[in-house]
C-alpha cells in the first residue's frame, strides 16, 4: 500500500506553484518598525474587505485557496502570509513572533492596501490575533470570524508541548518543539495525517505537506512559543468587549485543535456559533463550499447591517 | 499516477445506496424498444436541450454527474443508462448491443422525454452511437460533442480481446473476456485507473469502480461484443452529419487514439480542443473547465436563436 502522505512528502519539495483559480489584483510587502517584511495579496474589489489573518506558520496564505476565488466575486479579499512562512520574512528569534508584532503586521497591511476597515478571519492558534485586533483596534475591524479558535492554553496541547526531550514522541506527543527541531518531517507527516484523515483528500494532503516543508522546526518553535495566547478569563473578558459582529465556527466531526474554546468564547462574544455537522477537521480546506457559504452569509449580513446603519438618521 | 490509492481498491468500494447528488431529476422513466427498457432522467428546462449519451456499458449515466447540475441550471438535460448497466435492461444477446441499437435508444429516449431536438454529448465509445444518431437524425440533433471518442472499432483492442486464455494477464492483456470473467473487480480497477491517470482523482476512481460493479462480467462481455462502427464507415457517416461538431481530447489520453479523433473533427468540419493535463475523462476530472468550454461552444454554435433561424430557412 502506497502511503499518500509519504508520496506527497517525496515530491512536493521543489514543485512549481500549482495554477490558481484566481490570481491577485495586487501583491506587496508591508512592514512596521521591526523591519520584518510581510507578504500580502489583494483579490477583487469593492467597499467591503475580507481579511484572512496570517495563520499559524506551519501554513501560509495559500491555505485559503478554497475561499479566495469564491469570496472575491462578492468582496475585496486580502490574504497575508504570516511572518515565518510563505513569502514573508522568517526572523530567527522568538521575540519577533509576539502577538503585538502580528497585530502591527495586519495594521501595516491594511494601511498598505488603503483598507480602512476589514472583516477579519482568524484560524485556530491565531485566534488571539483576531481577538486583539477586534478589541484593541475596533476602528479597523468591521466584523470578526474565529474558525476553531484556540485562545487559551489547553492541557492536551500544553502537556506535550512542554514535555521537553523524550525517549519517544507518539501521537500528540509529537506536538513538541524538541521533536520539531529533531525530526520536523516526522511531525509534518503526523500533523498531515491527523488533519487530513478523510478519503479523497490527496490534494489537501499535498498542499499541507508543501506548506509545512517550506518551513522548518526552528521557525515553527519560535513562532509558537513567541506568540502569546490569552488566559481563559482574559479572553472571555475581551470577548464581552467586542463591539462588532462575531461568528465562531466549529468542526462538527473530528478536530485537530480542541473544541473547548468555541462555546464559551462564542457565548461571551454574543457570537453566531456555526457547527459544521459531521465535517472536520480542516473544513475550509476539505469542505470549502460549506465554509464559503457560512462566511458569505455572515459577511453579507454585516454588509447589509452597515448599509442600514449608514442609512439611519444620525 | 494513481499511486495515491492502494491497489485492490475495488474490495473497499462500498456497494451501498448511492451518495447524495447535487441535483435530482425532475422526471424519470423508461423508453422501451423490442422489449428492452432503457432508463432515462430529465433535469431542468431551457434550450437547447442537452442529451448526455449513454457510455460503454462498463459505466452508466452517473459518469455525467459533474455536468448535470451545472447544465440543468440553463438547459433541459436528459441522460440515459446504457442497456447493460444502471437501471436499463441487460439483454443477453450481443445483437441487442450494437451501436445502431444504442443510437435508436437515444432517439427513443428523446421521444419518451418529450425532447424534440438536442445537443448530443458523449464520451469514449458513446462516440459511435452519437455519430450514427447525428447522421441518421439530422432534424433531431442540433450539435454533437465527442469527448475522448472511440470513433470506430480499434483493431489493437480487438487483438487483445481475442487472445484467449493466458497464463498471466499484464497491462493490456487484461482487456480480455477470459480475464474479465475470472476477476471482474480487478479488471474494473485496472481500467478505471487507466482512464483516470491524473493526480487527485481518488473520488473519480472510486466512483468509476462503483459504476463498473453496478453491472457484471457476463453483461459487459455481451455488451462489448455488440457491432461497432468500422473504420471505413466513418467517412460516410460523417458526411451525413449536418450539425456543428466539437471533439475534445485529454492531453494524457491513454485509451483512445488522437488520430481518429482529429479526423472526425476534420470530416465533420468540427472544432478540435485538447484539455491540458487531462486523461480519458476530462468531464469527470476537470468538470469546471469542460463545462465552461461546452457551454461557451453551445451558446456560440448551437444557440436557440441560431437554431430557430436555421430551421426557418
Amino acid at each position: 500500500m502506497t502511503d499518500v502522505v509519504e508520496l506527497a512528502m517525496a515530491h512536493v519539495r521543489d514543485r512549481a506553484e500549482p495554477t490558481r483559480a484566481r490570481y491577485p489584483e495586487e501583491q506587496g510587502f508591508a512592514q512596521h518598525e521591526d523591519g520584518v517584511r510581510v507578504f500580502y495579496e489583494v483579490y477583487g474589489e469593492g467597499a467591503d474587505t475580507v481579511c484572512f489573518l496570517p495563520p499559524w506558520p506551519l501554513m501560509n496564505s495559500r491555505m485559503w485557496r478554497g475561499q479566495i476565488p469564491y469570496l472575491s466575486r462578492h468582496f475585496r479579499v486580502i490574504a497575508i502570509d504570516p511572518r515565518g512562512s510563505g513569502r514573508s520574512d522568517r526572523p530567527a528569534h522568538r521575540a519577533a513572533y509576539s502577538r503585538t508584532a502580528h497585530v502591527a503586521d495586519v495594521l501595516a497591511v491594511l494601511d498598505a492596501t488603503a483598507t480602512e476597515r476589514a472583516m477579519i478571519v482568524s484560524i485556530s492558534p491565531r485566534a488571539p490575533l483576531g481577538l486583539a485586533l477586534a478589541t484593541e483596534r475596533p476602528d479597523r475591524v468591521a466584523a470578526a470570524v474565529f474558525i476553531t479558535p484556540q485562545l487559551w492554553p489547553i492541557p492536551e496541547f500544553v502537556q506535550p508541548f512542554t514535555a521537553g526531550r523524550r525517549d519517544r514522541y507518539d501521537g500528540y506527543g509529537k506536538f513538541n518543539p524538541v521533536q520539531w527541531k529533531r525530526d520536523f518531517p516526522d511531525f509534518v507527516a503526523w500533523f498531515t495525517r491527523t488533519v487530513c484523515p478523510h478519503p479523497h483528500s490527496t490534494r489537501q494532503i499535498e498542499e499541507t505537506v508543501a506548506h509545512a516543508l517550506d518551513g522548518d522546526g526552528d521557525v515553527l518553535a519560535n513562532a509558537t512559543i513567541g506568540f502569546e495566547m490569552y488566559g481563559r478569563e482574559e479572553a472571555l473578558r475581551r470577548a464581552r468587549d467586542i463591539r462588532c459582529p462575531v461568528m465562531v465556527t466549529q468542526n462538527g466531526g473530528q478536530a485537530f485543535w480542541p473544541k473547548e474554546c468555541s462555546g464559551p468564547f462564542a457565548e461571551a462574544a454574543g457570537a453566531k456559533l456555526v457547527v459544521f455537522d459531521g465535517l472536520g477537521p480542516a473544513v475550509a480546506g476539505r469542505w470549502p463550499v460549506a465554509m464559503n457559504l457560512a462566511l458569505r452569509e455572515f459577511f453579507e449580513s454585516v454588509r447589509s447591517g452597515n448599509r442600514v446603519a449608514e442609512a439611519a438618521p444620525a | 499516477m494513481s499511486a495515491e490509492l492502494p491497489d485492490g481498491l475495488f474490495r473497499a468500494v462500498r456497494r451501498e445506496p448511492e451518495p447524495a447528488r447535487a441535483a435530482y431529476p425532475d422526471e424519470e422513466g423508461f423508453a422501451e424498444r423490442d422489449g428492452v427498457r432503457v432508463f432515462w432522467e430529465r433535469y431542468g428546462e431551457g434550450e437547447p436541450a442537452i442529451l448526455l449519451m449513454a457510455p460503454w456499458a462498463f459505466v452508466h449515466s452517473r459518469v455525467w454527474r459533474a455536468q448535470i447540475p451545472y447544465f440543468a441550471r440553463h438547459h433541459r438535460v436528459v441522460v440515459f443508462d446504457p442497456r447493460g448497466n444502471g437501471r436499463s435492461d441487460r439483454p443477453d444477446d450481443p445483437a441487442a448491443y450494437s451501436e445502431a441499437e444504442y443510437a435508436r435508444d437515444a432517439v427513443a429516449v428523446m421521444d419518451a422525454s418529450g425532447t424534440d431536438r438536442a445537443v448530443l454529448v458523449c464520451v469514449s465509445r458513446g462516440a459511435q452511437r452519437t455519430l450514427i444518431a447525428a447522421a441518421e437524425h439530422p432534424e433531431r440533433v442540433q450539435g454533437a460533442v465527442f469527448v475522448g471518442p472511440e470513433v470506430h472499432v480499434d483493431p489493437r483492442k480487438a487483438e487483445h480481446w481475442l487472445k484467449g486464455k493466458l497464463d498471466q494477464y499484464d497491462g493490456w492483456d487484461r482487456l480480455n473476456p477470459e480475464y474479465i470473467r475470472a476477476d471482474y473487480p480487478a479488471f474494473a480497477e485496472w481500467w478505471v485507473r487507466l482512464v483516470l491517470p491524473e493526480p487527485h482523482s481518488t473520488r473519480q476512481i472510486e466512483s468509476g469502480i462503483q459504476y463498473a460493479l453496478d453491472t457484471d462480467a457476463e453483461t459487459l462481455i455481451t455488451a462489448t461484443l455488440g457491432a461497432q462502427v468500422q473504420e471505413d464507415e466513418v467517412e460516410g457517416l460523417a458526411e451525413r452529419v449536418r450539425c456543428p461538431v466539437l471533439v475534445v481530447m485529454g492531453e494524457l489520453e491513454q485509451v483512445v487514439r488522437f488520430e481518429p479523433a482529429r479526423r472526425l473533427a476534420e470530416l465533420t468540419g468540427g472544432e478540435f480542443a485538447v484539455v491540458p493535463r487531462a486523461g480519458h475523462l476530462p468531464n469527470a476530472r476537470y468538470p469546471v473547465q469542460v463545462n465552461l468550454m461546452l457551454r461557451e461552444w453551445i451558446s456560440r454554435v448551437c444557440a436557440p436563436a441560431a437554431a430557430a433561424g436555421a430551421a426557418s430557412e
